[in-house]
């Protein structure tokens, strides 16, 4: 009895009607550390890039034969612009094309191509656009439209071509 | 539909991040807490509405946030297990005049809070002239004084 009253004077403790939620309390402290840990990964994951633009979602794709390759963010997010910027190496000097697969830009609202393409058409799976002679470099702004995964075919009229993926966010 | 899951996963996931930063969280609002919540909805608000400004959505919203509100007060009702899970737990952090340093460490709860709350409320001076002090679910500090003190 007596080891039980000088416990009870080094700790003090509240009335038993309110300290009947102590053992809940202690686990909702532990459950609160966890999800502290969850927000510094989260925090970590968002900083890394792997929700957007950072070191994990910059990638680049090219053909094999190096006629044509884009820098691009692997991870998107549906209604916020991201950027295609494609390299094309023609060897002739006619005007450059540079095909898009339609199922990309139907899930993409695409919100400027620079330089301006002097012609753009669309042909079954392809949209299909033509520059000026000696275009190097093509950039395309666009947003996505809804979250999910987005697949890109894209090929040069002089026949390179390359496939990639994004995983848009919603 | 579209704005019923955006406005729902806002929803849960402020939830969520207010909960797990404990009963003090935005309870004593400083000048700077007051910014920070004023800047949390002005992030809130572009990804509740998106980039739909029309009345009939922002019904939605509105009808989606209330109505969430709504289920979790019904749900506590009906399933009183799930009242502290939603809503945490009074915590005693001072009893018999001392405070209980593990507990208020957890809540970041220090002597002067208490002592804040005891002068406010009781016109108290000292640690001692307090029963019980107990941090409320809402954050705020309720002060029970040691009968002597009255």
């Amino acid at each position: 009895m007596r080891i039980v009253h000088r416990r009870k004077t080094n700790t003090p403790s509240g009335p038993p009607e309110l300290d009947r939620h102590l053992a809940f309390q202690r686990r909702e402290w532990r459950a609160q550390q966890i999800g502290w840990i969850a927000l510094v990964v989260f925090l970590a994951a968002a900083l890394a890039g792997l929700f957007g633009s950072g070191p994990l979602s910059s990638a680049r794709a090219s053909d094999s034969g190096g006629g044509l390759a884009v820098d691009y963010q692997r991870f998107v997010r549906a209604g916020a612009a991201q950027r295609l910027q494609f390299e094309i190496e023609t060897p002739g000097a006619g005007p450059v094309e540079l095909r898009l697969s339609r199922r990309y830009l139907d899930a993409v609202r695409v919100e400027h191509v620079l330089p301006q393409p002097d012609s753009t058409t669309a042909t079954g799976e392809w949209t299909t656009f033509v520059f000026a002679p000696g275009t190097r470099a093509v950039t395309l702004d666009g947003e996505p439209l809804g979250p999910g995964r987005l697949v890109l075919s894209a090929a040069t009229g002089a026949g390179a071509s390359l496939a990639l993926w994004q995983l848009a966010y919603f | 539909m579209e704005s019923v899951l955006r406005a729902s996963a806002i929803f849960l996931f402020l939830w969520l991040v207010f909960r797990l930063t404990g009963k003090r969280s935005l309870a004593q609002i400083t000048t700077f807490d007051f910014i920070l919540l004023l800047i949390i909805g002005e992030a809130t608000q572009q990804a509740l509405l998106g980039d739909d400004f029309s009345v009939l959505n922002a019904w939605i919203v509105i009808a989606t946030l209330m109505g969430l509100d709504l289920l979790l007060s019904q749900l506590k009702h009906r399933f009183p297990r799930l009242d502290p899970v939603l809503d945490s737990v009074p915590l005693v952090v001072v009893a018999d005049g001392k405070l209980i340093e593990e507990r208020a460490g957890h809540e970041r709860v220090d002597v002067e809070d208490v002592l804040a709350a005891a002068r406010e409320k009781h016109g108290l001076e000292r640690l001692e002239q307090i029963k019980y002090a107990v941090l409320e679910r809402s954050g705020g500090i309720s002060i029970i004084p040691a009968p002597e003190a009255r």
